[in-house]
């Protein structure tokens, strides 16, 4: 006999949960369930049920600070878990091996038991508790982080499972249907607590893959802007050419008559404020792009390659996306900062197409700029 | 070498947070083009303020 519940709103299917003979209890730490020796109580760590209880979440600019025995712990935690979802999977399949009689009879034991209802009924609040807290996780990863949705659900569903297998074989005969239950949705907190942990410590370029994509919204404020600037692009290439037009007039006076141009401009509160305005614009502009590239920085040493392999079989435990997974076996086959550099460059080149536009455009127009000054300083001179 | 002179391939998709970034960037960086363009401007009056004296000189 099965005993089926709903794994609650992350997940599309149910999980089908197996009942078998009861057995000695045991404590599941890798999920964070701790069931008494007598097999009446069940304790969830508060930091699964609160989400408010869990650390905050590190920024990437923040990640220098994170403690590395922590970051190690973490992963380490995850490595653990998924070796054994794996054991726990294998042992999960001899169980549903059972002869449906026997499980017939541990059911009906269950539902008419007192002791087995009081239990479920426990289990059952700490579920509702779970359900909520997997819910307000999976809502802060997506909307106060922007990771896709549809990656935090996979990572979540993925974290049911293995949790639902955990809590099976860990609570054994009748406790196993109910544990089942609240052990997917610690494990579905297990698996998004991992993935909030590693993603945060992901280098930029890497992260950005796992980012939600822009909406059409998004794009057209963004063609918007594009146009607007494109407009006051046209404007100022315009009137760079008619301060040259004005210099080159200087450019056709006499000696002295330059000299007097010159004098006068030294003392002409417009062209001091003018001077004063476009220096003040020139600082603020190279500040602006300096902070762009800053916000999407390039990877290329070789600690961060090491990262990159530390982390990998987190990832692949917490299954985030064949197209990362495929970069970090590219980067561990490549076994070089070059190779890394080359694969993530790769990955980022729309933006790297975007920032050489930017600083090309950046650097011409101060270019010209200071072009033009000079000539005029010059002929002034 | 530079990151960008790297061989490319296909362009990635734009995630909502780069979106959101260039936007932020492209309006800053208009703002900071039409204040630049209003001290060419001065600069532009002023040369033709001090031309003009030159010129009644002469």
């Amino acid at each position: 006999m099965h005993e089926t519940f709903s794994t609650g709103p992350n997940s599309d299917e149910e999980v089908v949960i197996p009942t078998e003979e009861r057995a000695a209890p045991e404590t599941v730490d890798e999920t964070n369930i701790a069931i008494s020796p007598e097999g009446t109580s069940i304790e969830i760590a508060d930091s699964l049920v609160n989400p408010e209880s869990l650390p905050p979440n590190e920024t990437l600019a923040d990640s220098a600070a994170i403690e590395n025995s922590e970051f190690n712990r973490t992963v380490e935690s995850i490595e653990i878990g998924s070796t054994l979802a794996e054991t726990h999977e294998a042992t999960l399949a001899e169980i549903q091996q059972l002869p449906q009689e026997e499980q017939a009879f541990i059911t009906t034991e269950i539902e008419q038991s007192p002791e087995g209802k009081s239990i479920i009924a426990t289990i059952k609040e700490k579920f509702a508790h779970l359900v909520h807290a997997q819910s307000k996780l999976e809502q802060k990863l997506t909307d106060e982080h922007n990771y896709n949705p549809k990656l935090i659900k996979m990572v979540g569903r993925i974290g049911n499972i293995a949790g639902g297998i955990g809590g099976t074989i860990a609570g054994h005969g009748f406790l196993g249907a109910a544990t089942s239950v609240a052990g997917s949705k610690a494990g579905g907190m297990w698996a998004l607590k991992g993935f909030e942990k590693v993603a945060a410590n992901l280098p930029q370029s890497m992260r950005e893959k796992l980012l939600a994509k822009a909406s059409p919204e998004q794009i057209e404020r963004l063609a918007s802007a594009e146009s607007e600037k494109a407009k006051a692009l046209e404007i100022h290439e315009a009137k760079l050419a008619k301060l040259k037009e004005v210099m080159d007039r200087v450019a056709h006076l006499s000696p002295e008559d330059q000299q007097a141009f010159a004098q006068g401009m030294e003392h002409n509160i417009k062209a001091q404020t003018g001077a004063e305005v476009l220096s003040e614009a020139h600082t603020k502009h190279q500040t602006l792009f300096e902070k762009f590239e800053h916000k999407f920085p390039m990877l290329a040493t070789a600690t961060e390659y090491t990262t990159h392999v530390l982390i990998g079989p987190s990832l692949h435990a917490l299954g985030i996306g064949k197209d990362v997974l495929h970069a970090i076996e590219l980067m561990a086959a490549g076994g070089g900062a070059e190779h890394l550099t080359k694969k993530l460059v790769n990955s980022g080149k729309h933006l790297g197409d975007i920032l050489n536009k930017f600083k090309n455009k950046v650097s011409n127009l101060v270019q010209r700029k200071e072009n033009i000054l000079d000539v005029g300083a010059a002929q002034a001179a | 070498m530079n990151h960008f002179d790297q061989p490319q391939p296909e362009p990635a998709e734009l995630t909502s947070d780069q979106t959101e970034a260039l936007i932020e960037f492209d309006t800053a960086e208009k703002d900071l083009i039409e204040q630049e363009n209003f001290g060419i401007d001065l600069l532009i009056q002023a040369a033709e303020e001090e031309l003009r004296k030159i010129e009644s000189k002469n």
